[in-house]
């Protein structure tokens, strides 16, 4: 069933309820299990920078018990019927995600609905919950990898900014945040007219979309839906150098970049596509090429185009030895000059379209990578008739359109983040 | 949809498992090798491993690089690992374009280059893959955990192989190494997805057919002697968090005890599928309750790995800063000692099988990973085993777990290591 036409307006169930909740539904009868993924405009970028942690603690608070079941109630019945369903938050969303199998739909809707319109916020286990966060935070800050990207969005961002800040939180924050902060923050920002919920799998998608009716179909919050608010920034100037120097650490990990190209903006494909011939491509394109291939300075060393709205960013990445640390970030000059200089071959070109589509039914194999691809539709506002136009809009890309989009990496002007026993 | 298992062989010994699958428009082909770190000697530890890499390197019908052009090119997803017992190699592909993976797997079987200067600059990638693992103390404790558990069977080592190997190992080591285990006698080659069996054993033949069979050495691997008394690993260095890890001893995938075993480990800490690895952390499991819920620890986890020769069941947990890790070493093992002591409920019985069931379901949605798991099976079992898993599954009592446990799960033999950061 699946494939590049697994997604068509014919096939989406699609309704709008009148709190503003968007409901997705895909049968998908050749699996034997069903996926479901929620969206809530509930990110980090409602919380104060003192603050900061408060939406990911909170998005984790929806599963540690509801008015109906406690913590372990909510284990007992998931674990039983072989299921999961859990809860985060980044920047912008809080984000539900869960299977079973499909004769475990309704078990795995109802506690959905429960976790997001009833949950306890329980003191104990909004202590247990942020315990365990610190703990966590223990080991990430003894990461290199953690170190160098976090050290990357604050100074890329600013400390302030909802980017730039530690979306898990910090050791500071996260111990002066009470119970009453996160009730708070659920009942100011939670709401079903910023929300989407989409299910895949072997169901009838009538039935489900009736039973999301029944379950959320009264939901009405008093306050009003949050609205984005994620602040404008501007490109670094210059080259911006952090060190964050960790002890007994044999391998340094690194982050170069700047502010990249959103998901709305025409260019956004250009931008993909020379992202794609820069770090992603056989063996991490050109950077994994020279970086890794020709000169054996790291194990990895690939790029990322960050994929949404607003100021996205657009980072290289390495793991490299200390020692080769000059030669690499001088290697990673020169092949971003590579790109922003000389247009793409006709070859590449030609490899990166064929890639793109044709790996769209690798993509979509799951019932989990279908709900995906429907909230990111919804999200972005793409049409169900995206993946058809999807073959469209990546030939109409051109060698002049790359190397335009390419103009935002400069090597004169960045953001590199280092961290290690430098 | 789904048709029964093809199980055959070419004249040259090249076995052929074949699934046929016509639920997504793609094929997955892996070429699974008997050769990993359990067949490296003493000074060539990481070989296996860096065979893999130098297998991406070029030969003169597929120059550098070219192997993942070429997938890419056509949407497809390619990689390989190296394990104890195996080494496997991958190509997932529109089923167009099915022909492309079997000419890669052909030739690389015999025809890798090897070429000097790319062996160097691969030499430097193995060790920098090595070093991001140090940078881990989870990682050092684990690998100190294995090198004390198995103290002469060659799963002494990880796969990545010790530093001083990494730094001596010669082009003709590596290259005495492909040419002495890639042979089609010494491989299985395992196809999963939207293709005619019929049509794709004549495709294999015509690929194949011609390669001819190797002189494989004599295997001798070490038995693990039997342990007794407890074994401890203190671990020193910089920064993070503390760490518990106990393993304990485990048989064989081929013994009776596999099955019991799984379902233990989903009663401690979660299903996971069999023979694939994907699981999930159930929270409502012993050791979570015991544990992460009484807030001695931020986190619990088990490895229970398929493996040709008796391995390890890894138990571990990071404990919260109020508590040590002595604390929860006693807490872990006294939950171990009750699964030894006391019968598991049919309640928990059930929501095990249940667990480990669904985590099959959901691992099957891919189709490399049937792919994975039927080749993974001919290399520690045997793939037949697949279709009658959930037999198996269903075989499970509560008084086989408490076998296992009492027979495995046995403190005197089992080994103990603890992180402790240095201030």
């Amino acid at each position: 069933m699946q494939g590049s036409l697994a997604i068509t307006p014919e096939r989406v169930v699609r309704q709008r309820l009148p709190n503003g909740l968007v409901i997705l539904v895909i049968e998908n009868q050749a699996s034997a299990s069903v996926a479901l993924q929620g969206q809530f405009l509930a990110g980090s970028q409602f919380e104060a920078p003192e603050h900061c942690g408060l939406a990911s603690l909170t998005a984790a608070m929806l599963r540690r018990g509801t008015r109906q079941h406690t913590f372990q109630g909510l284990n007992q019945i998931l674990d039983g019927a072989g299921a999961s369903l859990g809860s985060y938050a980044n920047e912008r969303y809080a984000v539900l995600g869960g299977r079973a199998l499909a004769s475990d739909l309704g078990l795995l809707l109802n506690l959905a609905a429960e976790m997001l319109r009833e949950p306890a916020m329980d003191a104990t286990e909004f202590a247990k919950a942020r315990g365990q966060i610190l703990t966590n935070l223990g080991i990430y800050l003894n990461d290199t990898g953690y170190r160098a990207s976090s050290a990357f969005d604050k100074a890329l961002y600013g400390p302030e900014h909802p980017f730039g800040r530690e979306t898990i939180g910090t050791p500071e924050s996260l111990i002066s945040m009470q119970q009453a902060d996160l009730t708070s923050f659920y009942e100011r920002i939670y709401h079903p007219a910023q929300g989407i919920l989409a299910v895949s799998g072997a169901v009838r998608a009538d039935e489900v979309a009736a039973h999301f009716e029944r379950l959320f179909g009264d939901w009405q919050p008093p306050h009003q839906p949050p609205q984005e608010e994620i602040p404008p920034v501007a490109p670094p100037k210059g080259v911006v150098r952090v060190d964050v120097p960790l002890a007994d650490k044999l391998q340094a990990d690194l982050v170069w970049g700047t502010l990249g190209i959103a998901r709305d903006d025409q260019r956004y494909y250009a931008a993909r596509m020379g992202d794609m011939i820069l770090g992603q491509l056989g063996m991490m394109g050109r950077l994994g090429n020279r970086v890794r291939d020709e000169l054996g300075l790291a194990y990895y060393a690939g790029s990322r185009l960050e994929r949404g709205a607003g100021p996205v960013s657009w980072e290289i990445s390495a793991g490299i030895n200390p020692a080769d640390l000059e030669r690499t970030l001088s290697e990673i000059d020169a092949v971003v000059q590579g790109m922003r200089a000389e247009l793409v071959s006709e070859a590449e070109l030609a490899d990166c379209q064929s890639y793109l589509v044709g790996s769209m039914p690798l993509g979509l194999e799951t019932n989990t990578d279908l709900v995906a691809q429907l909230v990111a539709i919804e999200t972005h506002q793409l049409g169900f008739h995206y993946l058809q136009r999807f073959p469209e809009l990546i030939h109409a890309v051109t060698r002049e359109d790359i190397l335009a989009a390419m103009q935002c990496l400069d090597p004169a002007n960045h953001v590199v983040a280092i961290s290690g026993t430098l | 949809m789904t048709q029964d298992l093809i199980v055959s062989s070419l004249p040259n010994g090249l076995r052929i498992v074949l699934r046929e699958l016509h639920t997504a428009p793609i094929v997955s082909t892996f070429m699974w090798y008997r050769v990993g770190s359990r067949n490296e000697g003493e000074g060539l530890t990481g070989v296996s491993h860096w065979v893999e890499h130098m297998l991406f390197k070029g030969s003169k019908r597929y120059p550098k690089g070219s192997i993942m052009q070429l997938v890419d090119r056509h949407g497809g997803e390619a990689n390989a690992m190296t394990s104890r017992d195996f080494t496997a190699y991958y190509e997932t592909l529109p089923s167009s374009q099915v022909e492309l993976a079997l000419d890669i797997e052909s030739d690389r079987m015999t025809g890798a280059l090897f070429d000097p200067a790319e062996i160097e600059s691969e030499r430097t990638v193995v060790i920098a893959e090595r070093e991001g693992s140090e940078n881990e103390p989870r990682y050092m404790l684990h690998e100190a955990l294995v090198a004390t558990a198995f103290q002469q069977h060659p799963y002494h080592h990880q796969v990545i192989g010790w530093k001083a190997d990494l730094q001596a190992i010669t082009r003709d080591e590596l290259y005495a190494h492909y040419r002495r285990y890639y042979s089609p006698n010494n491989a299985i080659l395992v196809m999963a997805g939207d293709f005619d069996a019929d049509q794709m054993l004549s495709m294999i033949g015509d690929k194949f057919g011609a390669l001819s069979a190797g002189e494989l050495p004599a295997e001798r691997i070490r038995t693990e002697p039997d342990q007794r008394g407890e074994r401890r690993v203190l671990l020193h260095m910089a920064g993070g968090m503390p760490s518990v890890q106990v393993a304990y001893r485990t048989p064989a995938v081929s013994d009776p005890d596999y099955m019991p075993l799984v379902i233990l480990n989903s009663v401690l800490t979660g299903g996971s599928a069999p023979f694939h690895g994907a699981g999930t952390l159930a929270r409502s499991a012993r050791l979570y309750r015991a544990l992460v819920d009484t807030e001695l620890a931020s986190a619990v986890s088990s490895s229970y790995q398929d493996s040709l020769d008796p391995y390890l069941l890894i138990l571990g947990a990071i404990p919260r800063k109020e508590h040590t890790p002595a604390e929860v070493e006693q807490a872990l093992k006294q939950v171990v000692q009750r699964l030894r002591e006391e019968l598991i409920s049919e309640a928990e019985l059930h929501s095990a099988i249940r667990q480990t069931s669904a985590q099959l379901a959901y691992a099957n949605e891919r189709v490399r990973n049937q792919a994975l798991s039927l080749g993974l099976l001919s290399i520690v079992d045997q793939p037949e085993r697949l279709m009658n898993i959930m037999e198996e599954l269903a075989a499970v009592t509560p008084e086989s777990v408490q076998r296992a446990a009492q027979r495995y799960l046995v403190d005197d033999r089992c080994i103990t290591g603890i992180f402790e950061p240095e201030v």
